[in-house]
């Protein structure tokens, strides 16, 4: 894990890719809904490089006063598409 | 969370915009019947940033034209209406409904002038007394059937009042199922669905549908933590909030659906023997049209019905709403909210009416709420998915794709939204579907 990784729990990755981030949040719900539904406890959310970065942009403000990147409670993470 | 350019596709509905665009492939509701007498006043009607008058000329054809003379621009809502055309009052010249200009009597009388262009005319077909518009270009789809159109007349009420924000931002209240016990929760409620929990554990019965005495659902829960379900459909979406009941959690869940039907609509449950819509009209990028259909499935609606429901939806003419369906409660005022009712009264958040505090949660967002700056949980996933499924259609509908609703025939007569209580092992899927009677 990369940029981001705070800690060695579980990792939701999340591969959907697309020019915003609507489709990703999207498919990132629904990953972390089926974990839940199993019991599971994700504790990183990982997204591809760009669509990291796009984030970090968006949340530059939060970033700059100390809060981290943090989408759908949890703490986000970056890898690189395989 | 969306982008600022996604924040901007998802709200903006002019002509020359996206969803704008996208929008025009679908009927909206412009007024109502009742709204428009024959030879009566043109009745100004703002849909997708656009300034129309809709009118029923004197001999009965309804038209939904530019508001502004084709001449010098005045007001055709000021015009006289004849029996086949509107007048304007500045100069005389005639629109007719399919937008022909029928007359220009100031200009030479040889003139051919009037046969050289239209104005702006668009679609009209009135069903389920509502008067539908359809602003996009080429044949319209069918017309949605939803359960109330086909209902005889009267039975349908509609409540309307226009929202200060965005469409989206109003429509994303009906899709979020969690808000309802935290925003909509009354201590009346708490007290009556906690003595029906009571009574059925110290009697031994089932959990199953409850109403009050007025009908309304009782809830045999306090589940603040809905589980949540969003299925794609042909229409849009079909949404669930599945909740644990206050007792025989080990045999029961309770369901709450609800439909989003592209690119305005959802179902949502309503009382026994009720079908309830909410329509959000985008008027322009920043104030809606909210619609409130509540269809009575047996009969036809008494004056006391329609107050009964004005007064609860918090929607009643002369004291919530001016003529023009501007709200009483409002930013400057504070929606009313009444702080002395938050502590020691029944509405929890001091604001009466259903329908006036999801006005105020999304009015005191702003018209355009910056996206970039909120931070959504697992707990908004119907709205994650209508934000989606709305951009992803405004961007293919651009590239000449058919949208959702459009790509194939839905029956949206059998939807109805329902909030049930079931065994755990009937699927969620069983509720608020192909519903009859």
């Amino acid at each position: 894990m990369q940029a981001g990784a705070a800690d060695a729990g579980l990792t939701v990755v999340v591969d959907a890719t697309g020019a915003g981030v609507a489709s990703l949040l999207d498919d990132a719900t629904a990953r972390l809904l089926e974990h839940e539904a199993r019991g599971d406890h994700p504790t990183i959310l990982s997204v591809p490089r760009p669509a990291y970065e796009l984030i970090a942009s968006i949340k530059s403000a939060d970033l700059a006063r100390g809060v981290p990147l943090i989408v759908l409670g949890l703490p986000l993470a970056a890898h690189d598409p395989a | 969370m969306l982008t600022a350019l996604e924040n901007d596709t998802l709200t903006r509905v002019g002509p020359e915009t996206p969803m704008g665009g996208l929008m025009r492939r679908y009927w909206l509701p412009a007024c109502t019947s009742d709204d428009l007498e024959a030879g009566g006043a043109p009745r100004r009607v703002r849909l997708l940033g656009e300034d129309l008058v809709a009118f029923r000329s004197g001999n009965g054809e309804t038209g939904l034209v530019g508001e502004y003379c084709p001449h010098r621009g005045t007001s055709l809502a000021l015009a006289r209406n004849l029996d086949c055309a509107l007048e304007c009052i500045y100069h005389g010249w005639q629109v007719a409904a399919d937008g022909r200009i029928v007359d220009m009597p100031a200009e030479p009388e040889d003139s051919t002038y009037k046969d050289k262009f239209r104005h702006i005319a668009y679609t009209v077909r009135e069903a389920g007394g509502v008067v539908w518009a359809y602003l996009g270009a080429g044949d319209p789809p069918p017309l949605p059937n939803f359960e109330f159109v086909g209902l005889a007349p009267g039975h349908a009420l509609f409540l309307r009042a226009i929202a200060r924000c965005n469409w989206a931002q109003s429509l994303e209240g009906a899709i979020d199922s969690a808000h309802q016990t935290y925003l909509h929760d009354a201590r009346s409620r708490i007290a009556r669905d906690q003595a029906h929990v009571e009574r059925i554990a110290r009697e031994g019965g089932e959990l199953t549908d409850g109403f009050d005495e007025t009908g309304q659902v009782i809830r045999p829960w306090n589940d603040g933590r809905p589980r949540l379900q969003v299925e794609n459909t042909p229409y849009g979406f079909r949404y669930a909030a599945i909740r644990k009941p206050m007792i025989q959690e080990d045999r029961y869940h309770n369901v709450r659906v609800s439909h989003f039907v592209a690119p305005v609509y959802v179902i949502i449950p309503g009382p026994a023997g009720w079908a309830q819509l909410l329509v959000h009209v985008p008027i322009d990028d920043h104030n809606t049209m909210f619609w409130h259909v509540r269809a009575n499935l047996m009969e036809p609606y008494t004056d006391e019905d329609r107050r009964i429901h004005a007064d609860a939806a918090g929607l009643l003419p002369g004291r919530d709403l001016d003529g023009s369906f501007n709200r009483v409660p409002r930013r400057e005022n504070n929606w009313l909210q009444d702080r002395d009712e938050m502590r020691f009264g029944d509405r929890l958040s001091g604001i009466h009416g259903t329908v006036n505090e999801d006005a105020a949660v999304q009015e005191a967002m702003g018209p355009i709420f910056d996206r970039t700056k909120e931070h959504l949980g697992t707990s908004d996933m119907a709205v994650i998915r209508f934000r989606r499924l709305m951009l992803d259609c405004a961007a293919g509908n651009a590239d000449g794709e058919v949208p959702v609703g459009l790509r194939e025939a839905s029956d949206l007569s059998v939807l109805r939204g329902q909030d049930r209580t079931i065994p755990l092992a009937e699927p969620w899927q069983t509720v608020g579907v192909a519903v009859s009677g």
